[in-house]
């Protein structure tokens, strides 16, 4: 049964001894010399993966067992580093070339001043890498409206164009936008979610009914030479007159 | 040997087998088996439910707001739910079981000469473990909030997070039952290695293994090793929607992009998992009806291992337009088309095995043929999907949804169709009905065709995918008739397999007996009684002189040559 | 090779890539976040240290359990495996101290701005770590039971064998131990 267990058999005793004392080098080195990473690392890690190997080739005898559950293992941790080698450059980059994720600075902000228990000032935050820079607190007509992703379409800043509303011709909400009248096309199933010519036009001011009507009906009164593309957006009556407000303060 | 250790546990085993009775499925059993059947008819059972969750959301498609009949109205909720848990029954609770768990079960032992596998009693957990899984996914169903409906990629924080999800049970029972699915799974994936491996009779070598039994091997292999990672990220998952943590969300630090790679990483490598048992049933069953020799017993050997490796290094292809770097998403068509190549260079050895060859239309070669022409034209699609710049557009249309099923059909549907009619008259003694066995081939494979091509129609116009209803998107409200049209052929589809079930009735009760050995094959399952009796091999353990596939060989007077027959 | 030993080696193939897929995942967030330097700095190197020992010598009393079956010294043998469940107890209440004071520093430090509990703000390094260590003490817990069931057989004088297999399984939960304790507990 484990006849080519015997030779190993006498040398548990000295593998133990050894273990003890990486065991101790591994505790002692960090806590002697904590400010040098390098050896706390490499002592730390090293060390685990000699008293590792020791364990597995000694105690679980794969010195004497068939070669191929070597080859097992350490398949499958080759496995586990293409995981790591796929994965990592998604989860661990906090910004690329083109974005910035604002949560994890925003978290890594936080954490960082956790201990101090201060009032801490909102980080700048950079949205888009085309420098639109918010300070300050945001209203949260502001907020919702770039959590709902309504600046995809609707442009509020003369210098950073909408790309979708460009194509969809989505009316801009800077400057000339609140308290105009506009011409509007009705839709031809005042029920339906999608919109149907109807070739019906009516003029219509752009304020604060029409533009909470739009959020939650969107099709209903369509801007005349916009593409009817807007998807009603669930939103509550508070959310709704927010959006409007900060609209609104857009066009002073 | 070996074949005593098995002997020692058998005799302990307290829940004995003493022949086949229907009684004996509804207990603990350590026969492989009655192990076997449990699973085919737990897989069945849940077929039946994934059927008809298709059927509600298909007829929600076609006729949108109306009241679908043995069901009701279909909200947007209720549709997400159905096509969540549609998707994850028929992947974890048909392919899996029937594919892996019932052939595997049933056949290895048989197959390798040995009396029963060789961890009986784990077995037994294993298929408890699994039906309990079952029963948590269906339980999820009826729970305060309904079912989950984040699709069966989960990804969070959909699945997270209740307030997303709507249901807070619904949520954690299926990752409950998914997370318990995989351990009965492992569990069982240790019995088929290590069996084959140790418990093969005298004179089988490793190239004397049928390929069946070598392709679930290797699927169980790909299996162990790839739901590593997903099970952690299940505890991941769990914790996150009860112990509010946030490894994957993103306003505290954590990275719902993590799931989509953990969940990827092992759902490739799964679609491997279940393709290799229905290309390990289609080996077995072309030469012996086409009454020719393998064609490359070792190439497709060394393809399927290929194929494994290849498979780990190809899972971001269903990432493609989540975010991920971009440069990732090059290596990865790179290596999604490379994959394309060691499973066709299959399908060409299984077309060269059949150039030549006596062919008998049977019904079991009927569904493996068939098998091979859908699958074909599944994979090509295959390759449109894997170049990320076409991806871009198809990605989350039914483009994806046609090319899936066009695949996963072939392989949960006809190759387990293929096996059932081939091993029917091994399992039961009787064989079936050869008439209604073809009415119910063309009759499941003409509206499966049909279907699918039309919803690649759908997808390259541009229609997504889980969506309830698609008459409120004009640009898609004009194809509505197509849909119906598709919603009908499922129907048809449907109905055929009344026919089936009528056949098996009809054959258990009035049909033909069947000889030992009905379609002249050479493995070892053939040698033993009709409905296996404990122990399998009664006559005496069966000795191996050649490979699985010696068939017409020249200059004998039989065309087939069995494994175990001396001259 | 025999079946139960082969299989058991299956088993800890499995359950490497279990335990590496965790340790991966919390290595990416580790290394994209260097200021989880200071959430980390109570984790208690005493505690971990002291586990670090009991197990290591839980496999030695293990491993030396199984040359004594092979010396059929079975009396020997069976009070190896009790040494080997005492380890395992004490490392499980180590741990439920550790867990303990963790847990309320957390709470003192994180609270959830509405209910004061940590529910709801849980720091990623700590939803690891509570993830991770956990999930090693179910398998501390699972192994200590399969070492009792192999101890009853032994007394008995059967299946001596699985003596070696459950050792295989109880060193695979050292090794894993090994590498969580620097990651945790050191290399913060």
């Amino acid at each position: 049964m484990s006849d080519n267990h015997e030779h190993s058999h006498s040398d548990y005793w000295k593998i133990y001894k050894w273990l003890v004392v990486l065991f101790v080098i591994s505790v002692a080195g960090p806590w002697l010399a904590p400010g040098i990473k390098v050896i706390v690392l490499l002592t730390a890690f090293g060390i685990a993966l000699v008293k590792a190997l020791l364990v597995v080739s000694n105690f679980m005898h794969l010195n004497v067992e068939k070669k191929f559950i070597w080859f097992l293992l350490l398949a499958c941790v080759f496995i586990l580093l293409v995981f790591f080698a796929g994965v990592a450059p998604d989860v661990l980059n906090k910004s690329g070339n083109n974005w910035v994720s604002d949560s994890a600075a925003m978290v890594t902000h936080h954490v960082k001043h956790q201990e101090n228990h201060q009032a801490d000032p909102p980080p700048v935050v950079s949205s888009v890498k085309t420098n639109i820079v918010v300070t300050g607190p945001s209203s949260k007509g502001e907020e919702l409206f770039k959590s709902k992703a309504c600046f995809t379409c609707h442009q509020t800043d003369p210098s950073i164009p909408a790309p979708a509303g460009l194509a969809l011709k989505a009316p801009k909400f800077m400057g000339d936008f609140w308290g105009k009248e506009r011409e509007v096309e009705l839709n031809s199933d005042p029920i339906s979610p999608a919109f149907m010519p109807s070739g019906k036009f009516e003029k219509v001011v752009m304020d604060e009914a029409y533009v909470m009507e739009s959020i939650e009906k969107p099709n209903l009164k369509v801007v005349k030479g916009a593409v009817a593309a807007m998807a009603p957006l669930p939103t509550n009556a508070d959310e709704r007159k927010a959006l409007a407000e900060y609209i609104k303060s857009l066009s002073k | 040997m070996s074949n005593s250790a098995q002997k020692t546990d058998h005799e302990h085993s307290a829940h004995g087998y003493h022949g086949f009775s229907w009684k004996a499925l509804f207990w603990p059993s350590t026969n492989h088996f009655i192990i076997g059947l449990q699973y085919l008819f737990t897989g069945i059972f849940m077929a039946c439910v994934g059927v008809f969750m298709a059927y509600v959301f298909r007829m929600q498609l076609a006729w949108p707001g109306t009241e679908v009949p043995l069901f009701g109205f279909v909200g947007p909720g209720d549709y997400n739910t159905m096509v969540t848990i549609h998707g994850t029954i028929m992947i974890f609770w048909v392919a899996m079981p029937v594919l892996i768990a019932a052939l595997g079960n049933f056949l290895i032992p048989l197959m390798i000469g040995a009396d029963d596998m060789v961890f009986p009693r784990l077995n037994c957990l294993s298929y408890w473990v699994f039906l309990l899984s079952a029963i948590i996914l269906v339980i999820s169903l009826f729970v305060p909030g309904g079912g989950f409906g984040g699709g069966w990629t989960a990804y969070p924080p959909l699945s997270a997070d209740a307030s997303y999800s709507l249901t807070k049970w619904g949520q954690t029972l299926w990752v409950l039952a998914v997370a318990l699915e995989f351990v009965a799974f492992l569990m069982g994936g240790i019995n088929f290695v290590t069996t084959t491996m140790n418990a093969r009779t005298k004179g089988m070598k490793m190239y004397d293994i049928p390929i069946l039994v070598w392709f679930i091997v290797i699927a169980s292999i790909l299996f162990m090793i790839s739901v590593g990672p997903l099970i952690a990220g299940a505890v991941m998952l769990l914790l996150d929607q009860l112990a509010g943590t946030a490894f994957y969300n993103v306003a505290q630090g954590g990275d719902p992009l993590l799931w989509q790679h953990l969940f990827w990483f092992f759902g490739h490598p799964e679609v491997y998992v279940v393709l290799l048992p229905a290309l390990g049933v289609c080996a077995e069953i072309i030469p012996v009806f086409a009454r020719k020799k393998l064609f490359a017993y070792k190439i497709i050997l060394y393809t399927a291992f290929a194929t494994g490796i290849l498979s780990f290094v190809v899972w971001a292809h269903h990432q493609f337009i989540a975010g991920i770097d971009p440069r990732m998403a090059n290596i990865f068509t790179v290596t999604t088309l490379l994959i394309s190549i060691p499973i066709t260079e299959m399908m060409f050895v299984y077309i060269a095995t059949l150039y030549g060859g006596a062919i008998d239309f049977k019904t079991p070669m009927l569904w493996a043929l068939a098998f091979i022409a859908e699958f074909l034209l599944g994979g090509c699609t295959g390759i449109y999907l894997g170049c990320t710049g076409v991806d871009i557009f198809f990605h989350d249309t039914y483009f994806v949804v046609a090319h899936f099923h066009f695949v996963f059909v072939p392989i949960a549907v006809l190759a387990v169709y293929a096996a059932f009619t081939y091993w029917f008259p091994k399992a039961s003694g009787k064989m079936l009905c050869e008439r209604l066995g073809k009415i119910h081939f063309w009759g499941t494979i003409i509206p499966f065709t049909v279907i699918f091509l039309l919803l690649f129609m759908l997808g390259m116009a541009g229609q997504h995918r889980r969506i309830a209803d698609f008459t409120q998107f004009p640009e898609l409200v004009s194809y509505q008739s197509v849909r119906q049209i598709v919603t009908c052929c499922l129907l048809v589809m449907i109905a055929f397999q009344t026919v089936f079930i009528w056949n098996v009735i009809k054959s258990l009760l009035w049909g033909k007996k069947a000889d030992k050995n009905p379609w002249r094959a050479n493995t070892l399952e053939w040698v033993v009684p009709n409905v296996p009796p404990h122990g399998n091999f009664v006559d005496g353990y069966p000795e191996v002189y050649r490979g699985p596939y010696e068939y017409s060989v020249k200059g004998r007077e039989k065309d087939y040559w069995p494994q175990n027959e001396p001259e | 090779m025999p079946t139960g030993r082969l299989g058991m080696w299956w088993v800890v193939a499995s359950e490497v890539v279990i335990f590496g897929g965790l340790i991966m995942c919390y290595l990416i967030h580790r290394l994209g976040n260097p200021a989880w330097g200071d959430e980390a700095a109570f984790t208690i190197v005493g505690a971990g240290a002291l586990n670090t020992f009991v197990l290591l010598t839980s496999s030695y009393w293990i491993v030396r359990a199984h040359k004594h079956v092979n010396n059929g010294e079975l009396e020997k043998a069976v009070r190896d495996m009790y040494l080997t469940i005492a380890c395992a107890g004490i490392f499980l209440i180590v741990k439920s101290y550790e867990y303990s004071t963790e847990i309320t520093e957390l709470l003192h430090h994180h609270p959830h701005p509405e209910t004061g509990h940590v529910i709801g703000t849980f720091p990623v390094f700590w939803a690891f770590y509570f993830a991770a260590t956990g999930l090693h003490a179910l398998h501390v817990i699972g192994g200590a039971a399969a070492i009792y069931i192999v101890l009853r057989g032994v007394k008995k004088g059967e299946n001596l064998q699985r003596v070696e297999y459950a050792g295989i399984y109880w060193h695979f939960v050292d090794v894993v131990w090994i590498f969580l304790f620097p990651l945790f507990y050191i290399a913060k």
